[in-house]
C-alpha cells in the first residue's frame, strides 16, 4: 500500500519536472534548460566529491570510523555464525576455509551452505573438514531460485550465532576481525555492524587499467561514504563483512531474493526494522577480494556484468519504495538519494559533456557559462582525493601503486564512468524488460598471488552423499 | 608514495601542531557569549558611527575610479553589460557585480539623489561586516575579547581608514572576503569546511580585485598552522583546486568569448595583462624620494600617521610570536610589493589597515598576558604568587603606557580629523552641475564628463553621457562621435583636477573640443563648456566626415585606473 504512494510521489515529481522543463521551454528554451542541466551537474558532483571527502571532513570524523579495541582472547560474550556460500568454487573454497577457521574469536561457528548438485565444491569442503574436524559445518540444499539469498536462508536456521554473517567464497577475513567487531558491538549496542572489504589487485597490464579504479570504488566506500550512509541512518549493506542480529534476521524472513540480496537486507532492516547500523574501517580488518579479470568477458568474470547487476538490485530498492518508510524527511531524501546515486550520475554522465560543449557553441549569457563549467570544481576535488587515496591504498596495503595506476585514474576515469553509466542503463533496462537471470561474477584469483595454493583433496568415495535439502553433513 | 614525503617538510612546527591536534575547545557559556557581544556590540557601534558621519560628503570628488565602478554596476543591472563600455579585461567584474546586487536590492538608484551614494551606502555595510570578521580572525587567532574590539576600532577609526573605507573600491570588498578567507582558515575545528570556504572567500577577493591574490602565501601559512597533520596535503590540494578553479573562471570566460588572446578587432585579456605587466609604466619604489609610490605612502601618512607607523612596528615583534606570523608575513607581502615597485594601485593600502589593526592589538594583548594566570599558582607559596602578581603587571606597563598614549595624543587628533571632515560638502558642484545638464542640456546631446556624475547624467537627465576617459579610447565611443569633437554638445570638467588634465594627453578630439568650446558656467571648480561647431558651409571640405581621433593603440582600453602623474594622487580636498 504505502509502497505504491511511493511510487505515484515519483511519478508526480516526474510529471512536475516536465510541466516545469515545458514552460521554461516556452520562455527561454535554452537557457533555462542549460541552466537546469547545471545546476543538475552541481548538485550531482557536488554530492560525489562530498561523500568522497566525508570520512575526511575533521579530526573527529575520523576517529568515529575506527575499529575499538578488540575483547580479550577468552573473554568473548557475543557468538557469531559466518556463513560462506559457495557454487562451483572448487579452486578456492578451501583456502578461504583454511584461512577463516584461524579466527581467534573463541564463539565462532562456520557454515557452508552448498547446492547439491555442486559435488565438486562439496568435495573440496569435506577434505577441509577432514584437515579441521568438528569446526566447519556444511549445509547442503536443493533450491529452486538462483542467487545466494537461497543459500544464506538455507542455512539460517542452523546458525546458532547471535550475529551471522555471510562470507563470499573467494573472502580474505582478518583472524581477529571477530573480537573488534564485539568490541564494537559492546560499544554501540548495534544491530548491524558493517565492516570493509577492499579490493585488492589494481592491475598489471594494459588492459587491466580499471581495476584500480574499481579497486578505488571500494576504498572509497569504505573509508568514507560508509559513514555518510551511517549517518543517514540508511545503509545498503555490502556483501559480506556485515554482522547482522540473528533475531532480526529471521524476523525479517531472512535474505530478500533479489540479485543483491545483502543490499535489500540493509534497506530493509534499516528502513522497516528501525536497525541501528553501524560502520568501522581500518586497513588491516578489512577483508580482501579481486577486482573481476576483465570488463566484458562474461566466464573470465566481467566488471560490467556484475555491476548491471548490482545496479539492478539497487534500482530495484529505488523502485520497491521501501526507502519511503525511513522516519524523517530528510532521512528519506537521503536514502532516496543513496539507492537512485548510480542513475542520477549516469544521466549527469551524459548532461556534463552536453552542457559544457554547449556553453562553447551556443552564446548565452557570461553568468551562465561560467555557472555551467562550475561543476568541474567538485569534479576537480574528486579527482584529487581519488589520486590521494591511490597513494593512501598503496602504504596503508602494503602495495605497490606505479605511475600507470596514477595516470590511468587521471585520464581513464571518465572511460570508466561511462562503463557504469551504461552498466546503470543496462540494469534500468533489465529490470523492466530482462528475464530475471543473474550474473554469476567468474574468479581470477588475482587479489592472491602470493598465497600457495593448497590442494583440494580428493574425496573418498563413500563421502559423496546426495543431501535433503538444508542437510547439515 | 612520495606524497608522503611532503608531510615531512613540515615537521618543524610539530610540538605546536601536536597542541592543535587535540580535542577542540569546549564553547563558552552563555554568560561569556554576552560579554563577547558587548564588546563587538561596542566596537560596531563606534565604527559605524564614525564611517557613516558625512558619508555622502566626504572625501570628495578625489578618483575617478569610484565613478567608473558606479557606472558598470549600473551597466550590468540595466544594459545587462559587464560594463558600461568594452569591458577589457582591467579587473574581474565581481566587485561591481556585488555593488549591482546591491543596487537592485536595496533600490537605491529611485531613493538617493546622487547616484554614487548607492555605492558609498554599500561600503559602509561592507565595512560593517569586515568589522565584524576582523573581530572573529582576532578572537580565532586567541586575542581576549577587549583586544579583539580594540583591533575593530583601530580598523574603523583611523582617519586614514575613515577615508578609504568610504570609497566606492574595489579594495574594500576584495579586503572584506580576505579577512573572511584568513578567518573561516584559522578555525579551532580543523575541519575540512574550513579549508573549503576560506578557498572560496579568498576566490571571491580575488573576483573582486585580482590584487588580494598577492596575500595568498600568507594565507596558506595559516592554513598550514591550522590543518591537521594526518590530512595537510589532501587539504591543501583541496584548497588549490577550489581557489583556482573559482579564479579560473575569469580566463575561462576569456577563452569562451575569444577574448584571451591579442587579435585584431577585439579586446583581449592577454594583451591587458602583458600591458598591466609588463608596459603600463610602474610608480617606482617607495624608496625612492617623491616617486609616485613614495606619493602616495605619504598620503597614507599623511591621513593618519599613528596606524601605519604603529601597525608597521608592531608586524616586527607579531614575527616572533607564533600564532600571528602568517598575519605579519601578509605585511610583509605588501611592503615588499611597495619596495618593488611595480604599478601601485590608489588603494593598495586598503587590505593593510586591518591587518595593522591585527597586529597591533595582537601584540598588545600578548604583552599583556593571560587574565587570569594558568592554574592560578596552586603550587607556589605565598611569596611565589606575590612574584607572579608582580612580574604579571611590571609586564603590562608598556601597554598601559601605550593605551594612555593614544588617549592622549591619538585619540585627540583622530577627533580632530573626525570634525574637520564632518562639515565637508565634497558633492556640492558637481551636483549642481548634474541639475545645469537636467535643466539646460536638450534631450540626445553628447555630455562628455568624467565618470563621477556619468550614471546620475545618464538615468537624471536627457543629456548623453560620454566618459572623458573613453575618448579617443573604445571604439564604441568613436563611433558616437563620427565627427570628432563637433559631435559633443557639452563638456563637465575640473581643469583644477587630476581627474581631467591626466586625461589630456593621447586624446585629440578632448582638446579639439576644448579650443572649441566656451566656458559658460562655473560651479565651484567645475566648469561647463560649451562646443562651438562651426555652421557645415564653414566647414573645410576635408575635415568634413573625418574619422574621429586616431585608432587607438590598443583598442579599448580604459586608461581611467592608469592615471599616474604624482598629483593624481592627492585628495581633491585638502585633508583637514
Amino acid at each position: 500500500m504505502r509502497r505504491y504512494s511511493s511510487i505515484a510521489l515519483v511519478k508526480i515529481a516526474i510529471i512536475c519536472g516536465l510541466v516545469a522543463g515545458l514552460t521554461a521551454l516556452a520562455v527561454h528554451a535554452v537557457v533555462w534548460a542549460l541552466f537546469i542541466a547545471g545546476l543538475y551537474n552541481l548538485a550531482i558532483s557536488g554530492m560525489e566529491a562530498m561523500w568522497r571527502l566525508y570520512a575526511d571532513r575533521s579530526p573527529d570524523a575520523q576517529a568515529s570510523l575506527a575499529w575499538p579495541k578488540s575483547v580479550r582472547q577468552g573473554d568473548e560474550q557475543t557468538s557469531f555464525t559466518l556463513i560462506v556460500c559457495a557454487l562451483d568454487e572448487v579452486e578456492v573454497i578451501g583456502v578461504t576455509l583454511d584461512k577463516l577457521v584461524r579466527q581467534t574469536h573463541q564463539r565462532c561457528q562456520i557454515i557452508v551452505s552448498l547446492r547439491d548438485h555442486d559435488t565438486p565444491t562439496i568435495e573440496a569442503v569435506q577434505a577441509v573438514r577432514r584437515r579441521h574436524p568438528g569446526c566447519i559445518d556444511l549445509v547442503v540444499g536443493n533450491y529452486d531460485e538462483s542467487g545466494k539469498a537461497a543459500q544464506l536462508n538455507g542455512a539460517l536456521p542452523h546458525a546458532t550465532g547471535d550475529y551471522v554473517c555471510p562470507i563470499d567464497a573467494e573472502c580474505d577475513v582478518a583472524p581477529d576481525l571477530l573480537r573488534h567487531v564485539e568490541a564494537l558491538i559492546r560499544q554501540t549496542g548495534a544491530d548491524i555492524v558493517q565492516g570493509a572489504v577492499q579490493l585488492m589487485n589494481l592491475g598489471g597490464r594494459a588492459r587491466e587499467w580499471f581495476q584500480a579504479h574499481n579497486v578505488l570504488e571500494y576504498f572509497a566506500w569504505y573509508s568514507s561514504r560508509m559513514l555518510f550512509q551511517v549517518d543517514a541512518g540508511f545503509v545498503p549493506l555490502g556483501g559480506n563483512t556485515v554482522f547482522v542480529r540473528s533475531e532480526l534476521a529471521r524476523a525479517a524472513g531472512g535474505w530478500p531474493s533479489t540479485p543483491t540480496e545483502d543490499c535489500a537486507m540493509g534497506v530493509l532492516l534499516c528502513s522497516r526494522y528501525g536497525a541501528r547500523v553501524v560502520a568501522a574501517f581500518s586497513p588491516r580488518l578489512a577483508t580482501r577480494e579481486e577486482v573481476p579479470p576483465t570488463i566484458f568477458h562474461r566466464k573470465q568474470g566481467s566488471l560490467f556484468w556484475q555491476r548491471v547487476r548490482w545496479l539492478e538490485g539497487i534500482f530495484g530498492e529505488l523502485m520497491r519504495g521501501y526507502w519511503w518508510q525511513m522516519p524523517t524527511l530528510r532521512q528519506k531524501i537521503l536514502a532516496g538519494y543513496i539507492l537512485a546515486a548510480p542513475i542520477l550520475q549516469a544521466i549527469s554522465c551524459a548532461l556534463l559533456p552536453l552542457a559544457l560543449i554547449s556553453a562553447f557553441v551556443l552564446k548565452v549569457p557570461e553568468g551562465l557559462t561560467l555557472f555551467l563549467y562550475v561543476p568541474l570544481i567538485p569534479l576537480a576535488v574528486t579527482m584529487v582525493s581519488m589520486l590521494l587515496a591511490l597513494a593512501q591504498f598503496g602504504r596503508s596495503y602494503r602495495q605497490k601503486v606505479r605511475v600507470g595506476h596514477f595516470a590511468s585514474i587521471m585520464f581513464l576515469t571518465p572511460a570508466y564512468q561511462l562503463i557504469l553509466a551504461a552498466a546503470a542503463v543496462w540494469a534500468v533496462y533489465r529490470h523492466y524488460w530482462g528475464d530475471g537471470t543473474w550474473y554469476r561474477t567468474g574468479r581470477g584469483l588475482q587479489h592472491r598471488p602470493a598465497e600457495p595454493q593448497v590442494p583440494a583433496q580428493a574425496p573418498a568415495p563413500s563421502e559423496s552423499p546426495v543431501p535433503s535439502e538444508g542437510a547439515v553433513l | 608514495m612520495t606524497l608522503a614525503g611532503v608531510t615531512l617538510d613540515w615537521e618543524w612546527e610539530e610540538a605546536e601542531l601536536d597542541l592543535l591536534d587535540g580535542p577542540p575547545p569546549s564553547p563558552p557559556p552563555v554568560r561569556r557569549r554576552w560579554a563577547t557581544l558587548l564588546a563587538l556590540g561596542a566596537a560596531l557601534a563606534v565604527v559605524g558611527a564614525a564611517t557613516a558621519w558625512n558619508l555622502q560628503g566626504y572625501p570628495g570628488r578625489v578618483n575617478n575610479d569610484e565613478g567608473t565602478y558606479m557606472a558598470r554596476a549600473w551597466a550590468m543591472l540595466y544594459e545587462h553589460h559587464l560594463s558600461n563600455y568594452t569591458y577589457f579585461w582591467d579587473h574581474p567584474f565581481g566587485g561591481w557585480a556585488a555593488i549591482a546586487g546591491w543596487m537592485r536590492l536595496t533600490d537605491g538608484l529611485a531613493w538617493t539623489s546622487r547616484a554614487l551614494m548607492v555605492g558609498r551606502d554599500f561600503m559602509w555595510v561592507v565595512t560593517m561586516i569586515t568589522s565584524v570578521l576582523v573581530f572573529v580572525l582576532a578572537r580565532r587567532l586567541g586575542m581576549s575579547r577587549v583586544a579583539s574590539a580594540a583591533a575593530v576600532a583601530l580598523f574603523g577609526l583611523s582617519p586614514l581608514a575613515v577615508f578609504y573605507h568610504r570609497l566606492v573600491f574595489l579594495d574594500n570588498l576584495s579586503t572584506m572576503w580576505v579577512v573572511a578567507a584568513l578567518a573561516a582558515a584559522a578555525t579551532w575545528r580543523r575541519s575540512l569546511a574550513a579549508v573549503v570556504w576560506s578557498a572560496a572567500f579568498f576566490a571571491a577577493a580575488t573576483w573582486s580585485k585580482e590584487t588580494s591574490a598577492l596575500l595568498l602565501p600568507a594565507l596558506v601559512w595559516l592554513l598550514v598552522r591550522y590543518t591537521p597533520r594526518r590530512n595537510r596535503v589532501k587539504y591543501l590540494m583541496i584548497f588549490a583546486v577550489i581557489y583556482g578553479g573559482l579564479v579560473g573562471m575569469w580566463p575561462l570566460l576569456a577563452v569562451v568569448k575569444g577574448e584571451l588572446l591579442p587579435g585584431p578587432g577585439h579586446v583581449s585579456m592577454l594583451g591587458e595583462s602583458f600591458y598591466q605587466l609588463a608596459v603600463r609604466p610602474g610608480t617606482g619604489t617607495i624608496l625612492h624620494y617623491r616617486s609616485a609610490t613614495w606619493v602616495q605612502a605619504s598620503l597614507w601618512f599623511h591621513l593618519d600617521r599613528w596606524l601605519p607607523e604603529a601597525g608597521m612596528a608592531a608586524a616586527l615583534p607579531a614575527l616572533v610570536i607564533r600564532r600571528y606570523r602568517p598575519i605579519a608575513a601578509a605585511i610583509g607581502i605588501q611592503v615588499l610589493y611597495l619596495v618593488k615597485g611595480g604599478y601601485v594601485p590608489y588603494a593598495f593600502v586598503t587590505v593593510m589597515i586591518p591587518i595593522w589593526a591585527l597586529l597591533i592589538s595582537g601584540v598588545a594583548d600578548t604583552v599583556w598576558g593571560p587574565g587570569e594566570p594558568a592554574s592560578a599558582g596552586s603550587g607556589l607559596g605565598q611569596v611565589g604568587r606575590g612574584w607572579a602578581l608582580a612580574w604579571r603587571w611590571t609586564r603590562r606597563i608598556p601597554v598601559i603606557a601605550l593605551a594612555a598614549g593614544f588617549a592622549l595624543v591619538v585619540a585627540p587628533q583622530w577627533w580632530g580629523s573626525m570634525r574637520a571632515q564632518a562639515s565637508s560638502n565634497g558633492f556640492g558642484t558637481q551636483d549642481q552641475a548634474v541639475a545645469w545638464v537636467k535643466q539646460h542640456v536638450p534631450a540626445g546631446d553628447i555630455v562628455v564628463c568624467d565618470d563621477y556624475p556619468w550614471v546620475d547624467i545618464k538615468i537624471r537627465t536627457r543629456a548623453v553621457p560620454v566618459s572623458l576617459w573613453q575618448v579617443n579610447s573604445d571604439p564604441s565611443v568613436s563611433r558616437m562621435l563620427p565627427q570628432g569633437y563637433k559631435n559633443i554638445s557639452y563638456m563637465i570638467l575640473d581643469p583644477s583636477s587630476p581627474l581631467m588634465f591626466a586625461a589630456l594627453p593621447g586624446r585629440p578630439t578632448l582638446n579639439d573640443a576644448i579650443r572649441h568650446s566656451t566656458v559658460i558656467k562655473h560651479f565651484g571648480t567645475i566648469r561647463i563648456y560649451k562646443v562651438r561647431v562651426p555652421r557645415p558651409s564653414q566647414l573645410p571640405s576635408s575635415s568634413r566626415g573625418r574619422p574621429a581621433g586616431r585608432a587607438p593603440a590598443s583598442p579599448g582600453r580604459d586608461p581611467s585606473d592608469s592615471r599616474t602623474g604624482p598629483a593624481g594622487h592627492l585628495p581633491g580636498q585638502p585633508a583637514f
